[in-house]
């Protein structure tokens, strides 16, 4: 656990930075913090969830929140970080639930109570789409081509890839990480309507 | 295919990397050539790629820090995540709480005072209907076990049953412009508090407007004040409440003031429960299988 995020403002410097290390540290003592996990374990216990939807429903929540936090829709002043994630995972695990079993009166109407100024449940719809779209786009670049964009994507430098995916220099990273992007181009410039959904996003 | 401009032209074209000459140029081929318009939206969609690769990239590392928990829960007792303690007592209690009672209710010593069910459903009237009837007269509370041990049972399955509810959360935001919500929210806020006394003073008067939403804390507010009998008739209330959002919800507070009347409310726990855990869509089945099961049936 580290000890340096001592309040939410340090947390949310840290997301909003440029290190990947920072961020990846400030997620993880959020996953991990075990105030989170207790409440959100008793509370998804309490409608009935197993463990696993906790962990699932915090998995989706953290990022949500992260994506909050970085297109400005957190307001630190209304909740604590550790509050809305909170709620977003029970929300989550409520939406889930729902689409589960079609209809359900209850879910719908504790749905509302929960965070509906939170997080809004097509949320989940359209992060399940755009998980499809992402799966669709990386299938055309291969496994090593995914691995190395998701670190390019968070601000890893070209020599920490090399380190990480075994590449002899940065340069020979900097090439492979072109060769994939050219890649995905060809593909993506091959399929419009896919394009245009990656686009609309 | 020969193209006259490649990747890496496009690049230049995007960060402002083009000489102004070029970028005429640039500009007139994108008039007159399709493909390269297509292509260069293409490389634009690197920023909503790249979006959605970090959305990946954060779901993909806290699946590997759970393996890092697995690996360390695995090892030595004492270099155990101190992350995985946290959950393990809500899974230990809940363990310990069903093999408390299942055992309970499976050992011969104890059953026939127990079992008072009458015979299951018959075959093919898995769902049947609930019956708005009556609840037996007067205020027998709730029965009192033969000994500590049962004691301890029932308050096992009273506090897996009991579901507390946020009324405040659910009448945030709603205005006072008329005076049941104000009635409810009000009652809300003392509930909250533990003014039960004072939240059933104020709801003995309820406005039409919000008269189920008054009913339904109604039902909460008895049921702490420990009047289970009392709480268990306002929630069958809502039994003849059709399009009551409150309807599935209400028949659960039936069952948790139920379990705080045992044994004597075992026959009607048992209907209901089956009634519950036999309709798969209904909200609360798994829940009511789970607590028929720790009651042995």
């Amino acid at each position: 656990m580290d000890n340096s995020f001592t309040n939410d403002e340090n947390i949310l410097r840290a997301i909003r930075g440029s290190s990947p290390h920072s961020l990846n540290e400030a997620l993880k003592y959020l996953y991990q913090h075990p105030k989170v996990r207790a409440v959100l374990g008793k509370q998804i216990s309490d409608l009935g969830g197993s463990p696993d939807d906790s962990r699932e429903s915090l998995h989706q929540a953290i990022a949500v929140f992260y994506t909050h936090v970085m297109e400005d829709k957190y307001n630190p002043a209304l909740s604590a970080v550790s509050t809305y994630i909170v709620k977003i995972a029970v929300q989550i695990y409520y939406t889930r639930r729902r689409s589960e079993i079609r209809r359900n009166k209850t879910i719908d109407k504790v749905s509302e109570e929960t965070s509906s100024a939170i997080f809004d449940p097509s949320e989940l719809a359209e992060m399940e789409h755009r998980k499809t779209l992402l799966d669709t786009v990386l299938s055309a670049a291969g496994d090593r081509c995914k691995q190395l964009l998701k670190l390019r994507s968070t601000d890893y430098s070209m020599s920490e890839i090399a380190e990480i995916m075994g590449y002899r220099s940065q340069d020979v990273a900097k090439n492979a990480a072109l060769d994939c992007r050219k890649k995905i181009n060809e593909f993506l410039a091959g399929k419009p309507s896919l394009l245009a959904a990656l686009r609309s996003l | 295919m020969n193209r006259q401009y490649d990747f890496e032209d496009m690049e230049d074209y995007l960060s402002g990397n083009m000489a102004a000459s070029d970028k005429i140029a640039f500009e007139k081929a994108l008039e007159e050539d399709p493909e390269l318009v297509v292509r260069l939206e293409a490389l634009r969609a690197e920023v909503q790629l790249g979006k959605l690769l970090r959305h990946q990239h954060i779901l993909d590392k806290m699946k590997e820090w759970d393996e890092e928990e697995d690996l360390q829960r695995g090892g030595s007792a004492d270099s155990g995540s101190f992350q995985y303690r946290k959950w393990i007592p809500y899974a230990v209690a809940a363990s310990v709480l069903a093999l408390v009672a299942v055992g309970v209710f499976l050992s011969p010593g104890e059953t026939d005072s127990l079992t008072v069910s009458g015979p299951a459903p018959p075959p093919g009237t898995t769902t049947p209907s609930l019956q708005v009837d009556t609840l037996p007269s007067g205020e027998p509370v709730k029965s009192p076990p033969t000994d500590d041990n049962l004691r301890e049972k029932y308050e096992n399955l009273s506090r897996f049953a009991f579901r507390e509810d946020n009324f405040e959360l659910r009448l945030m935001g709603a205005g006072d412009k008329n005076k049941s919500v104000g009635i409810c929210k009000k009652a809300a806020e003392l509930y909250g508090i533990g003014d039960y006394g004072g939240a059933l003073a104020l709801l003995s008067n309820p406005d039409s407007d919000s008269l189920t939403e008054c009913m339904y804390l109604r039902g909460y507010v008895l049921y702490k004040m420990k009047k289970y009998n009392q709480a268990e008739a306002v929630f069958r209330k809502f039994r003849t409440m059709e399009f009551s959002d409150r309807k599935f919800d209400a028949l659960w507070g039936e069952v948790f003031c139920m379990t705080e009347q045992l044994p004597a409310s075992r026959p009607r726990l048992i209907e209901l429960l089956r009634f519950m855990a036999a309709d798969e869509e209904h909200p609360y089945s798994e829940r009511a299988a789970r607590l028929l099961t720790m009651m042995g049936e």
